[in-house]
């Protein structure tokens, strides 16, 4: 058994005109959540009963800033860019063989930069539409 | 390319062997020398040690292009004044210096992090170790 290493595990934005992997990338998550619909009745014994409802999705991201920019690469300038423009982007997470991709939009971007640390970035995106499983 | 953290020396003794007031104090550049105090015949100088060096991973392929030193300069002179006069210069010389590269090695930042002072009784020198953080960057 190999277990995965997160390291190749990417998140890739649609930034700049071409889907690209977020610049100087530390960490990338994926969350699938579903709602659920009460379908308690008076005879489900005294326990709560549920149906599926709705889906979504939610990714998130977190790299290193260099002002020059990243060639190549979905830098954090591009992704401020990118949420401005409101649109949604196509995106895809994960590695060869496990990958899971869908449109989302930019929710949140922010910026850190401390004393003699480094500058970082992270992003959160949040889905519209399918997320499919190794499309 | 990589930082190479454990190179970081190459650019403390370039900074500092280039200062005439120092290597003056010290009685010439010869006497900086990486951790070589504790010799047959121990002299005044200026002792360097990397502490540690921690790359900065990213999730590209990339070998790190940032790596932090830590790095300990000891001061050693027979008097506690030299020995203070000593570390002082080094500071003026270390502490925030400028990003550049020194004797090929890219300084992105240097800051002094600490400082104490002490007394080798076995071999009566005063000596002020100084700790500094570094950025190294390919």
């Amino acid at each position: 058994m190999a277990i995965q290493n997160a390291t190749n595990v990417v998140l890739s934005v649609t930034s700049g005109g071409s889907k690209q992997e977020i610049a100087h990338c530390t960490s990338a998550s994926l969350s699938v959540s579903m709602d659920l619909r009460d379908s308690t009745t008076k005879s489900s014994g005294g326990w709560q009963a549920n149906l599926g409802g709705l889906k979504s999705w939610e990714l998130s991201g977190e790299g290193f800033v260099e002002i020059a920019g990243v060639s190549g690469k979905a830098d954090s300038e591009e992704l401020f860019t990118t949420m401005i423009a409101g649109a949604a982007v196509s995106c895809d997470f994960g590695l060869s063989g496990m990958l899971y991709r869908g449109d989302a939009i930019i929710t949140s971007f922010s910026l850190d930069a401390g004393v003699e640390e480094n500058a970082t970035y992270s992003i959160s995106l949040t889905g519209t539409g399918t997320l499919t499983q190794n499309p | 390319m990589a930082a190479i953290g454990l190179e970081t020396g190459k650019a403390i003794f370039n900074i500092l062997s280039g200062d005439s007031t120092l290597t003056t104090l010290i009685g010439g550049a010869g006497n900086i020398q990486p951790s070589a105090i504790y010799t047959s015949s121990p002299k005044k100088g200026v002792y360097y040690d990397v502490l540690a060096v921690d790359n900065e991973y990213t999730k590209t392929a990339d070998k790190p292009g940032l790596t932090k030193v830590t790095l300990q300069i000891e001061s050693f002179m027979p008097k506690y004044a030299d020995a203070i006069s000593l570390a002082v210069r080094v500071q003026h010389l270390l502490d925030k210096i400028s990003e550049g590269t020194y004797n090929t090695i890219k300084i992105q930042s240097c800051v002094l992090d600490s400082q104490t002072t002490d007394f080798d009784g076995e071999n009566k020198f005063y000596y002020i170790e100084s700790t500094y953080r570094l950025r190294i960057i390919d």
